[in-house]
């Protein structure tokens, strides 16, 4: 067999899969956040093609990618909303995973990766908040840096990580932000999606039936 | 009833295919129509380029110019005097230093006029008297294959 039929095989065989009564719409949260987490890949790799990471050229950069571009105003406006669910729909795959206890049953290390996740998804948003390089980027990580400054020992440790040791709001650390956004997150969080969804296909979904089970096992 | 059921069975089965055939064909053009938007987007709209070199602007041919003759035009959104000296051609920024007035080029007495203040520069842009302090900008010109080509400094866009 080759390759395509059996990649064909054992898709189909896997979307024949019965699922239980109990898995339903609030189940796709969680599939709908990486979609989103796709869309912002792809559209933030086409913007990479346009944005200037400094200090002269960022803003006009963007200005190019809305205003001449062609769909440029399209692939970013993709890139702010569909980062914006992202968060909204994390928070909502939190909650329902919550309230449905599907933490329970051996999935604590994957709960943690979750959080771990969402941390990672709140880092992306704050490093792309400075990108854009208008005022109201510029004074939000402004006020940002003052907040982190006042960070008992640790705060002058993140500001020279993440400022470059500079006391400015500047090039280095819009160069910086980029970096991280662009360069670093991505890996880790992909790095950390593949293992969360792993052990969602290895431990199973949870059940809200086994609730009752479970507790009556503690009992 | 056996007729029946296996009717049924028939239209279930065209149903059910012909669902998934039109999903795949809505998949399809759907992924057409989004590559196509990436390639659009990733071919830059002609003549303008994000950095596309300096700007140049074809003013006409050399030898259409008197000396002493000058001309006004559009460059880069502001405009400009190409003037024809003995020496050759000069271009400078039309908009007088000091309050930014569209200047006037007096063929005869071969000088810039500002009309709001009486402000004049000479030949070179400096300022020959009057209210001005500021010598008028000076536009890169030369004379290619006979004709007049206005140049952009290639930096003036990213300050």
């Amino acid at each position: 067999m080759s390759i395509w039929a059996r990649a064909r095989t054992s898709l189909g065989q896997e979307l024949d899969q019965p699922v239980s009564p109990s898995i339903g719409w609030r189940h796709v949260i969680g599939a709908l956040t990486v979609f989103f987490f796709v869309v912002e890949i792809l559209t933030g790799i086409l913007l990479m093609v346009y944005y200037q990471p400094t200090a002269g050229d960022a803003y006009d950069s963007v200005q190019y990618i809305m205003s001449t571009a062609n769909l440029g105003w399209l692939v970013r406006g993709l890139h702010v909303w569909a980062g914006t669910l992202l968060v909204l729909f994390a928070l909502l795959h939190l909650v329902r995973v919550w309230g449905q206890g599907a933490y329970r049953g051996g999935r604590g290390f994957n709960w943690g990766l979750g959080v771990l996740l969402l941390l990672m998804l709140l880092a992306f948003g704050f490093t792309g908040m400075l990108l854009p390089w208008d005022q109201a980027a510029f004074w939000t990580i402004d006020e940002a840096r003052e907040a982190i400054s006042h960070v008992p020992f640790l705060g002058p440790l993140l500001l020279g990580v993440l400022w470059g040791g500079i006391e400015e709001l500047g090039e280095g650390a819009l160069l910086r932000f980029y970096v991280f956004h662009v360069g670093l997150l991505p890996w880790i969080t992909v790095a950390l999606l593949g293992l969360h969804l792993y052990l969602v296909g290895r431990q199973g979904l949870h059940h809200p039936g086994d609730d009752e089970r479970e507790a009556g096992d503690e009992k | 009833m056996e007729r029946d059921h296996s009717v049924s069975d028939g239209t279930d089965h065209e149903r059910r295919s012909f669902i998934q055939r039109l999903l795949q064909t809505v998949c399809g053009i759907g992924g057409l129509g989004v590559l196509g938007g990436i390639g659009a987007f990733l071919f830059p709209p002609e003549r303008q380029a994000f950095r596309p070199g300096p700007a140049r602007l074809h003013v006409g041919p050399a030898d259409a110019f008197d000396v002493g003759e000058g001309r006004q035009v559009q460059f880069e959104g502001t405009p400009v005097w190409v003037l024809r000296l003995p020496s050759g051609f000069a271009a400078f920024s039309a908009i007088c230093t000091h309050k930014g007035c569209i200047i006037d080029w007096d063929e005869t007495r071969r000088l810039l006029r500002c009309p709001c203040h009486g402000g004049l520069f000479d030949t070179h842009g400096n300022v020959a008297s009057g209210l001005p302090r500021h010598p008028l900008p000076r536009i890169d010109v030369g004379v290619v294959r006979g004709e007049v080509v206005l140049t952009a400094e290639e930096d003036e866009d990213a300050v």
